[in-house]
């Protein structure tokens, strides 16, 4: 009940602010692709506290609406969550079909497929599934994106597995559920500015989830079966000249009983686009 | 009956067109539209109203415009046309009911417009698909009996004789 008083917290404080709802999330893709003949260049840190330091991860990623209905992307990462120092950990590679677009005014429904690979060098042991770095394998999944009065919602299922590079026992992933729900608006201006040179200030607020009923592992001297882990993303985002945005989000873990790298995350972002690039 | 007429003209008829975008939601969708409308090579110049999600496209005199196109670049964005309104040079004419018109290099269909008389600059508001919402395309379909509105191409109903055949843009007033 908590995290629903928090989530509909979020959606008041959103609905308040104004009259455009913004759907460029931080931790998943809106139904919405990109344009076709654009790019994007991104550069993402996540970083969290272990006892002993600061851990970062970098990932690079290029992605790319090769038509209306496609987009691409591929990406690779470097991290010191495994060791001391910073190194070289795998690539990931997504794509998303857009399936339907329901567009009116005010009002629209957008649909999508998608798959993702990640392919890590990291012993794996962790068990809440991510393919930006930790996991090897599979997510296959859809996104639902509805814009409702004043807020554009989105929500994905997905089906991951992994595969073991290196794998180290006493755990088995399985197959593996997530699901998210985002919401977002936006916070500045207040009033729609007729330049696209205006500063934007989006918010955003996103549940992110996973599931898995095969899942079996020991934490400490406890066997955990059911895995399953729940997080609360908000993010505050700028959007410069149309075209180039920046991204700040901090994972809050509200729920969880897999072993993770670690409960809460920051996260940063810089986003460039370029339209009509070929 | 069917009123068949030819205004033939090689100059630009097309001076200008607003167009209603659905979809927008945020300032990024709306560069975006915006650099890939201007990408048009009859298009002059833009004014945004993000406000409205409206684009206020001026049309270069010596280059054919392609309402087509416009819808083309709309939908390669992402987004789609909820209204597009044609600034059409005319001369001075009685609309009949399902008139056919030639205006420079293009036949219109007038639809739901009998009985008005046009002259000079005339705002027509395009409806066939893709330049309307679908409702919008579904309630126009049940106002005129023409199989061309459903293709957007000149067919037998358009015509009993040699008259040519192609796209024809359905409009009203």
């Amino acid at each position: 009940m908590r995290y629903l008083r928090m989530l509909f917290l979020s959606i008041f404080l959103l609905t308040g602010t104004n009259g455009w709802c913004q759907e460029l999330y931080v931790a998943t893709d809106p139904a919405s692709n990109m344009p076709a003949k654009s790019l994007g260049f991104r550069l993402n840190y996540k970083g969290m506290e272990s006892p002993s330091r600061i851990m970062g991860r970098y990932q690079a990623e290029v992605r790319a609406g090769l038509t209306k209905k496609l987009m691409v992307m591929g990406a690779f990462s470097f991290s010191d969550y495994y060791q001391l120092k910073t190194q070289f950990e795998g690539v990931q590679l997504g794509m998303q079909y857009r399936l339907f677009s329901k567009d009116r005014v005010h009002r629209h429904l957008r649909g999508a497929l998608w798959a993702r690979y990640s392919h890590s060098l990291n012993p794996q042991h962790l068990s809440d599934l991510n393919f930006s770095g930790d996991h090897s394998g599979i997510s296959l999944g859809g996104t639902l994106t509805q814009l409702i009065h004043k807020v554009a919602f989105s929500t994905t299922i997905g089906w991951s597995n992994v595969y073991y590079t290196q794998r180290e026992s006493g755990f088995d992933q399985g197959n593996t559920i997530t699901g998210s729900l985002s919401i977002g608006g936006l916070a500045y201006p207040l009033k729609y500015s007729s330049s696209f040179k205006k500063t934007n200030v989006n918010l955003y607020a996103e549940m992110l989830g996973g599931w898995n009923s095969g899942y079996e592992g020991v934490i400490g001297l406890h066997p955990i079966q059911n895995g399953h882990w729940l997080d609360l993303q908000p993010a505050i985002q700028f959007i410069f000249n149309s075209q180039t945005r920046l991204d700040l989000a901090y994972r809050f873990e509200l729920d969880a009983n897999v072993r993770r790298m670690g409960p809460n995350m920051v996260m940063f972002r810089l986003e460039h686009l370029l339209f009509k690039a070929w | 009956m069917l009123f068949l007429a030819v205004l033939s003209s090689q100059a630009q008829t097309m001076t200008s067109a607003t167009l209603q975008i659905s979809g927008l939601t945020c300032s990024m969708c709306q560069k975006s539209t915006y650099k890939a409308l201007l990408s048009l090579p009859f298009v002059k110049s833009i004014e945004t109203d993000l406000a409205k999600a409206k684009f206020i496209l001026q049309f270069k005199t010596d280059v054919a415009v392609d309402p087509d196109l416009i819808s083309k670049e709309v939908e390669d964005a992402g987004f789609a046309i909820a209204g597009l309104t044609i600034a059409v040079s005319m001369p001075k004419v009685s609309i009949e009911k399902d008139q056919h018109l030639k205006i420079g290099q293009r036949w219109y269909h007038f639809v739901n417009s009998a009985g008005k008389t046009v002259e000079g600059v005339v705002n027509l508001q395009f409806i066939d698909k893709h330049f309307v919402e679908d409702s919008q395309f579904l309630v126009y379909s049940n106002k005129t009996d023409y199989g061309c509105y459903k293709t957007g191409k000149m067919a037998a109903c358009c015509h009993s004789g040699d008259q040519p055949s192609g796209r024809i843009y359905h409009v009203t007033l």
